[in-house]
């Protein structure tokens, strides 16, 4: 909101810098966003007279203007299409300085030039050269009666201001205004607060003779104030007026709108003026319809108001969107003698919703929906009806009208001052707190030592209780004044979350393996989620802005491709990256809620080539085995290793176990989904799932010391011949079951298939290493158990040695 | 001494060894078995007991000599890298580089804000990013119209009339988790609670579509706004150094009263400017109560910020959209 420095003065005198005012409303909570000035000293500027306008030889929207300045001649190259013979213009002669600056806050020096090949001796100035608006539609054509080459601050009235526009938190209505600012300001600063006498209506009549006021909607309508005014004439605001409304970035309609604006933004009550002449039979409903309505507002657009919102109507038709905005059928206009000023009092929630739904944001609406004081609506009422008749001496006031179904209910609130220092933790003098208070229009009274009896005002309905009004304390109090606390920071024995320990470990130990950490997005679009599953196994949102965001990934890998086609596209050789977030599915029972499976998972995936030509070796490209390699590291680190089983589950999927529970898996990323993501290279990566991770990781129990063996193993070497579709994991698990204890590793060191191997068989070499923890082992040992071995595997599989 | 003797010490003193050709005639010459201190060793067998103990003594001293000048020669020889075996023996050649690993900078910025927050005693606590109105909205002083709630901002993952079914969103905040901890744990609480959340927001510079919080909350007898301007003037210090100008300002949160923001002057002294970097407040006794824990008894803060906003401030992105593009080249300058 926008406020006026030279208005907001009327009502508190302000000190000279403007500065100061901007932080102190930022420190009390109306937070500055920007300051600026507007207006201009015009200082160098003068008026001049157009005498020829020649065409441009070299440009075509160019004109050449011979210009006198009163006691010359000046060539001027102008760009303005509305430039014409005998106009009295604004010219900057050479060197003088415009009033506004570039963009980077420089000043504009006007300079003797050549445009085009032309020479141009000053510039002919539109509206925004001058900083009188933004006005860049042409050159500013001033009355044909304006003498020629004199300043023009003698001929066009010059208004300096400084601005500041606040945010308004939505708790803060009464801020909405000048006098709401102002009565802020006067109790931070503890200066006097100057309100404006506001006349007493002779008469306020429940039930009007001249217009009746019927309020249906109660719930909607709380307070409905009419004024009839008779005899008045539409003409232009007076400068003052004018000068109030530009100010602050409002443009001036005639007098009566603009009084009805002044108001608002001097006290918060939003006004509206009807034409009385335009209101049939002189009566005003103020209801809803049960179906929508079209209705055309007074910027002449024509708008389909949602069933349910509130219209102010006349006997028989809508003449304005309640609260919201007024009809084109009521608008004052030039012929207006006589009109109906509304104030009233609209419920915060309808017009929020109105507004809303219409997506039509009015300064009127924007005070309604955050509520505005109940009280205030003949006040109001009155204040436009004295500047009316200010301005309009033989206007005349025909009866003031208050329909009031729904009163306000004061609101008193006992304050334990005990509470305040112990919330606050600072100590604050109770006579600070009154006077504060007071300022505030917060009445108090002192019931007991420590209790104090607050009446709060009718236009403070974000105060309801005890801790609300602590919080005016420290908002006036200014919480930057809270010394530290006595006892200093308190610290916490409770260790860290094992969630969060297994977390960071895992993270750890995936950067050690060089992996880099990418973000991706957690909402994808259908299109792209298709590639992953069926969409009914997914979670998507029901509103997103765009296609984009629909689905929630079931998977980390959508994210990851994405971001191996953004480098490969970028000519990145190859990436190593990985991922921890969550993932999401349909789930009958759920993790956190009903129907909404959400877990965590970490991706390990690599592409492309792992190094490129190098004197020591060709470029390499990743392979399934790399990715297993880091895989076997990471669960080792994490000291799992001893946990997990795995199993072939396809010809390019391999499955993780813990306890018979699938973990993960890793995979090759299909030919078909490589080429979705534009991928020329294969790709490989590793999903598992970290919730089961972690209950592995907390199970494993602290680490134990085992001796180191005194006595050396024996390592022993055996190669079979197997068929080829019996995988190295069996023939593993089957040598390790076999084997007994005294088997401590076992490596595989060869896989051979083809010449002097019979067809669609392989040959398989492994190196068995043994050890006794009690004594040396020899050969003798471990041929029994050598033997068992190859006589299992060759019971089980077929299995030959090979010779 | 033997003339023998002086001559050979004054032959081996004069030899210049400057190639390896050189060192190792100097070697045949004078130290091999056949060289001429050998020789001289032979000799001794003609002398008598009192003249061999002179005489050895002297020869022996020579061959030190020797040796050493033998040494002292071949050292140099060995420090001078004048000679190379093989072209690939050149150790400056380039080795195949190993991908050094990284963290996203968001993580990096969370690991730094947790570290912080641990050295202030606070836990780490973690929730649901899909959330249900109780929890996102209700539970936290949320009135039935406020704007948040608006299909505008929120993301609905379900919505519908029964009372019984919840409506699910995407989080908006991730103090719904303040409330799933409140739940189920007394006072004291002390804790913080990063996370991913969702806003349904066009995607531009300077806004996503969703984003990362950490909200904090510390919840026991007596906590008080001193205790919470203590704990955020820390934490910024930690944050951004001790010298770090800053300044509280009241605004609005549903779920605190008293509420405040932290702004940090961020630039020069002249041409800087205020940034907001985090919401805070006493939580509010209507979040107590729809957790049921006695107002009158406990009084807490809580404070929110974004870690995309503290990754720009200390990185200096200026688009938020870097962070989830994934470009490798901006990745590899958060090792």
């Amino acid at each position: 909101m926008k406020l006026s420095y030279n208005w907001l003065n009327e009502y508190i005198s302000l000190p000279e810098d403007v500065r100061e005012t901007a932080d102190t409303l930022t420190l009390i909570g109306l937070e500055e966003e920007e300051t600026f000035s507007i207006g201009t000293n015009l200082e160098g500027i003068i008026t001049g007279d157009i005498l020829r306008v020649e065409k441009h030889p070299n440009a075509d929207r160019l004109s050449v203007c011979t210009v006198n300045d009163g006691s010359s001649e000046l060539q001027i190259v102008c760009g303005a299409s509305n430039v014409q013979v005998g106009q009295k213009v604004a010219i900057a002669p050479v060197n003088s300085q415009l009033p506004i600056t570039d963009e980077k806050g420089l000043p504009i020096v006007i300079k003797k030039t050549k445009l085009r090949g032309v020479l141009s001796e000053g510039m002919i100035c539109a509206e925004d050269e001058l900083g009188f608006s933004n006005d860049h539609s042409g050159i500013m054509v001033l009355p044909e009666n304006t003498p020629v080459g004199v300043p023009l601050s003698l001929v066009v009235e010059s208004y300096q201001d400084q601005i500041i526009d606040i945010a308004i938190t939505p708790n803060r209505p009464d801020a909405t205004s000048h006098i709401g600012v102002a009565r802020d300001l006067s109790a931070k600063w503890n200066t006097e607060l100057h309100i404006p006498k506001i006349s007493e209506p002779n008469e306020i009549k429940h039930q009007g003779s001249h217009i009746s006021i019927h309020i249906d909607d109660t719930q909607g309508c709380h307070r409905y104030v009419g004024v009839l005014i008779e005899n008045v004439k539409i003409e232009a605001s007076p400068t003052w007026l004018r000068n109030r409304l530009e100010a602050i970035g409002l443009r001036s309609i005639n007098n009566i709108v603009d009084i009805t604006n002044y108001v608002m933004h001097e006290m918060g009550q939003p006004l509206h003026a009807f034409d009385a002449h335009e209101i049939s039979s002189k009566k005003i409903r103020v209801k809803h319809f049960d179906s929508s309505m079209p209705f055309i507002t007074l910027d002449e657009v024509s708008r389909d108001v949602p069933a349910g919102s509130l219209f102010i109507c006349d006997d028989q038709k809508p003449i304005a969107i309640a609260g919201v905005m007024g009809g084109e059928n009521s608008e004052v206009s030039e012929k207006t003698t006589s009109i109906l000023l509304e104030s009233a009092y609209f419920e915060p929630g309808k017009i929020r919703k109105c507004a809303k739904d219409l997506a039509l944001q009015t300064d009127a609406s924007y005070r309604f929906e955050r509520g505005i004081d109940p009280e205030m609506t003949v006040r109001a009422a009155m204040r436009a009806s004295d500047l009316i008749q200010q301005l309009l001496p033989s206007s005349r006031i025909v009866e003031v009208v208050d329909v009031h179904p729904v009163t306000w209910q004061p609101t008193n609130i006992s304050l334990s001052l005990p509470k305040v220092h112990k919330l606050l933790g600072v100590e604050i003098d109770t006579n600070w707190i009154q006077r504060t208070f007071n300022a505030l229009g917060i009445k108090t009274t002192e019931t007991s030592q420590n209790q104090l009896d607050c009446d709060i005002p009718s236009f403070r309905p974000d105060l309801e209780r005890e801790i609300d009004l602590i919080e005016e304390i420290g908002r006036i109090f200014d919480y930057n004044n809270i010394p530290s606390p006595a006892h200093g920071i308190q610290i916490s024995t409770e260790p860290f979350s094992e969630w969060e320990t297994c977390k960071q470990k895992i993270t750890e130990k995936i950067v050690g393996l060089g992996y880099n950490e990418i973000y991706s997005n957690s909402l994808i679009s259908e299109e792209e989620a298709n590639h992953f599953g069926e969409l009914s196994d997914m979670i998507s949102t029901l509103n997103p802005l765009t296609k984009d965001m629909t689905t929630l990934r079931p998977s980390l890998l959508p994210g990851f491709l994405k971001a191996a086609s953004y480098n490969k596209n970028r000519k990145a050789s190859g990436v190593r990256f990985f991922e921890l977030g969550n993932v999401f599915y349909s789930a009958t029972e759920g993790t956190f809620h009903k129907g909404i499976g959400e877990q965590t998972h970490v991706l390990l995936g690599v592409s492309g080539r792992k190094h490129d030509d190098h004197w020591l070796a060709k470029s390499s490209p990743y392979t399934f085995m790399d990715l297993k390699a880091d895989t076997h590291a990471l669960l080792a680190s994490l000291g799992l290793a001893q946990h997990i089983q795995t199993r072939v589950s396809d010809q390019d999927e391999l499955t993780y176990y813990i306890r018979e529970h699938s973990i993960g898996k890793l995979s090759k990323v299909s030919k078909a989904l490589q080429k979705t993501y534009e991928l020329d290279e294969h790709v490989y990566y590793g999903e598992f799932n970290v919730n089961m991770l972690y209950e592995a990781f907390i199970n494993q129990g602290t680490i134990q010391f085992t001796p180191i063996p005194k006595f050396p193993g024996i390592e022993y070497d055996i190669a079979l011949i197997v068929r080829s579709d019996i995988d190295a994991e069996t023939l593993l698990q089957e040598i390790s079951q076999t084997a007994g204890t005294l088997l401590q590793k076992i490596d595989i060191f060869d896989v051979y298939e083809g010449e002097n191997i019979a067809q669609n068989n392989k040959s398989i070499a492994f190196r068995l290493q043994f050890l006794d923890a009690n004594k040396t082992l020899n050969i003798k040992d471990i041929e029994p158990i050598i033997n068992n071995v190859v006589r299992s595997l060759n019971k089980k599989y077929n299995v030959e040695l090979r010779s | 001494m033997n003339d023998a003797v002086v001559q050979l010490i004054q032959q081996i003193k004069e030899t210049q060894i400057s190639t390896s050709q050189d060192l190792e005639d100097f070697r045949l010459k004078y130290l091999s078995k056949k060289g001429a201190i050998q020789q001289l060793f032979k000799t001794m067998g003609s002398l008598t007991p009192q003249e061999r103990a002179t005489f050895g003594k002297d020869v022996n001293d020579l061959k030190v000599l020797a040796q050493n000048t033998f040494e002292e020669a071949q050292s140099r020889f060995e420090n001078q890298h004048t000679v190379l075996n093989s072209a690939t023996d050149d150790l400056s050649l380039p080795p195949i580089a190993k991908n050094i690993g990284s963290v996203h900078p968001l993580t990096k910025t969370l690991q730094e804000m947790k570290s912080i927050f641990y050295r202030l005693g606070f836990n780490i606590a973690d929730g649901p990013e899909v959330e249900d109105d109780f929890h996102n909205f209700t539970a936290l002083n949320f009135p039935p119209n406020h704007p948040a709630r608006d299909t505008q901002d929120t993301f609905f993952v379900r919505k519908n009339e029964d009372p019984a079914i919840p409506d699910l969103v995407l989080r908006t905040h991730t103090s719904p988790v303040q409330i799933r901890l409140m739940e189920k744990q007394a006072p004291p609480i002390r804790s913080i609670m990063p996370g991913r959340v969702y806003r349904n927001e066009a995607v531009s510079p300077k806004s996503y579509f969703l984003f990362h919080q950490v909200e904090a909350l510390y919840v026991d007898h007596n906590v008080s706004v001193a205790d919470l301007k203590e704990s955020l003037i820390t934490f910024v210090k930690l944050m951004y150094g001790s010298d770090v100008t800053y300044r509280l300002r009241p605004s609005f949160f549903p779920f605190t009263e008293p509420s405040l923001e932290m702004d940090i002057w961020w630039g020069s002294k002249e041409s800087g400017k205020w940034l907001e970097i985090l919401g805070s407040g006493m939580v509010d006794p209507n979040v107590f109560k729809a957790v049921n824990i006695d107002p009158e008894i406990y009084s807490g803060f809580a404070w929110g910020m974004g870690v995309e906003r503290m990754a720009i401030l200390k990185y200096e992105i200026d688009d938020i959209r870097t962070f989830y593009e994934n470009d490798i080249r901006f990745l590899h300058q958060f090792v």
